[in-house]
């Protein structure tokens, strides 16, 4: 199975949980979502779902500015971030116990 | 990686990607701007060329697209295949630089038109003269530095929103219209010019009749006297020669006039003129009545209606010039 495909459904979910955990900027949370395992990850598909929830006011933003390198924009939860952090979590946990219940069927079968 | 190096290769990457966003100005622009700052980000903390970790630019705009919920269901079609043309791509690359000149352009268009309705309005009121100098200077001065600041601040906002757009595009299409109606009205103007010019040459002249004539030189005559009796001194003479002015200044004819007024006291009335051949033109002599006395005025005309004398002497018209 395709893990993109996958990842699909639930990216939102994980950008949500990593930004959750501490902020981040774009390739920063890129990194962090690999380094959980979502190794098929996409920039691409992480930098344009920070900015679909940032635009749907689902998160804060600011810069950094860095004498080394580049600026970097962070992102980080609001409160409605945070609430749909738990609101796709019940959801995901709700699909995942079915899924599981599923496949254990048909394993047992 | 140097930064300058960096820089370049972000830019590049971006140029590729941007050719694949099928978006309006106003989100294209801004997602350029913020994917600059993103790829700087990715560039600083990594190895390999941007393709090589990224993908080719194609693939990033798609996934870009399709996640950030960018891409519309209406577009494709002729704004698609538009976007993506590489002349139209070309010419928009092209003009891109000149945009912000083209921003205070429009608001100087906009005096212009300003001016040219003025014009028209003053066309038909001459009698505003010097109002409208002032007027003129106002618009100019006010009506410049808003019109140039109100189109140079909806370019930049068109940018960002997508109605500062729309409206951007209609004020750039409605001068457009207007620019081109003014060229076409002066166009017309200057055709008639010339039509007017070549029916005046091509016409054959028609003699004035005497009587026709008869009725010019009385009505020169008449506002001549008329002048003087309500003392506007400076309209006696007003297209005449150099001489005759010198010699029948407004002051000299105040000077005459106000020993009448001395003499006979406040005017009341001028009658019609006696009239008379003189050899060189016509003589005009009215007779003007005081509160306490009566003289006559003469005016005298040449043969092309120039008034060549004036004499106010005491007692009825005479129709002899100086007695």
């Amino acid at each position: 199975m395709d893990p993109t495909q996958l990842l699909k459904g639930v990216l939102d979910l994980a950008v949500l949980a990593v930004l959750a955990e501490e902020d981040g900027y774009g390739y920063d949370v890129v990194r962090r979502l690999r380094a959980a395992g979502l190794e098929e990850v996409g920039d691409a598909s992480v930098y344009g779902t920070l900015r679909r929830l940032f635009q749907q006011g689902k998160l804060t933003s600011y810069v950094v500015p860095s004498d080394e390198g580049p600026h970097r924009k962070y992102y980080g939860l609001n409160r409605a971030g945070y609430d749909l952090l738990a609101d796709g979590g019940k959801q995901w946990e709700e699909f995942a116990r079915s899924m599981r219940s599923l496949l254990r069927k048909g394993r047992d079968a | 990686m140097s930064s300058s190096s960096i820089e370049q290769a972000v830019r590049a990457y971006v140029a590729s990607v941007e050719q694949f966003l099928v978006l309006s100005d106003a989100d294209r622009g801004e997602i350029i701007a913020d994917l600059e700052q993103h790829l700087r980000e990715v560039s600083a903390e990594g190895e390999g060329s941007l393709e090589d970790r990224l993908g080719p630019p194609a693939a990033y705009a798609a996934e870009l697209l399709a996640s950030a919920g960018l891409r519309s269901e209406g577009s494709g079609g002729l704004v698609e295949y538009l976007q993506r043309n590489r002349f139209v791509r070309w010419a928009r690359s092209f003009v891109a630089p000149y945009v912000p000149g083209w921003w205070l352009l429009r608001g100087l268009l906009v005096v212009v038109i300003g001016l040219e309705l003025l014009n028209v309005v003053h066309v038909h009121r001459p009698h505003w003269t010097h109002h409208f100098t002032i007027l003129v200077c106002a618009w100019i001065f006010i009506g410049g530095v808003l019109a140039v600041s109100m189109s140079v601040r909806l370019g930049r906002a068109a940018r960002k929103h997508v109605i500062a757009s729309v409206l951007s595009a209609l004020a750039t299409v409605s001068i457009a219209v207007l620019a081109t109606a003014s060229l076409i009205n002066l166009w017309g103007v200057a055709y008639k010019g010339r039509l007017d010019s070549y029916l005046l040459e091509t016409s054959t002249p028609q003699p004035i009749t005497s009587a026709e004539w008869s009725l010019v030189q009385r009505s020169v005559a008449d506002g001549v006297a008329d002048a003087i009796s309500s003392e506007r001194f400076d309209d006696v003479l007003t297209v005449e020669e150099p001489y005759v002015r010198a010699e029948l200044s407004a002051q000299k004819v105040s000077v005459v006039w106000s020993s009448a007024l001395r003499a006979n006291g406040a005017f009341t009335y001028r009658g019609p003129p006696v009239r008379a051949a003189t050899p060189a033109g016509d003589l005009f002599d009215y007779p003007m009545i005081f509160q306490h006395g009566r003289a006559h005025l003469q005016v005298s005309l040449d043969s092309r209606g120039r008034v060549t004398g004036l004499v106010l002497r005491p007692g009825p018209p005479t129709g002899q010039f100086g007695k």
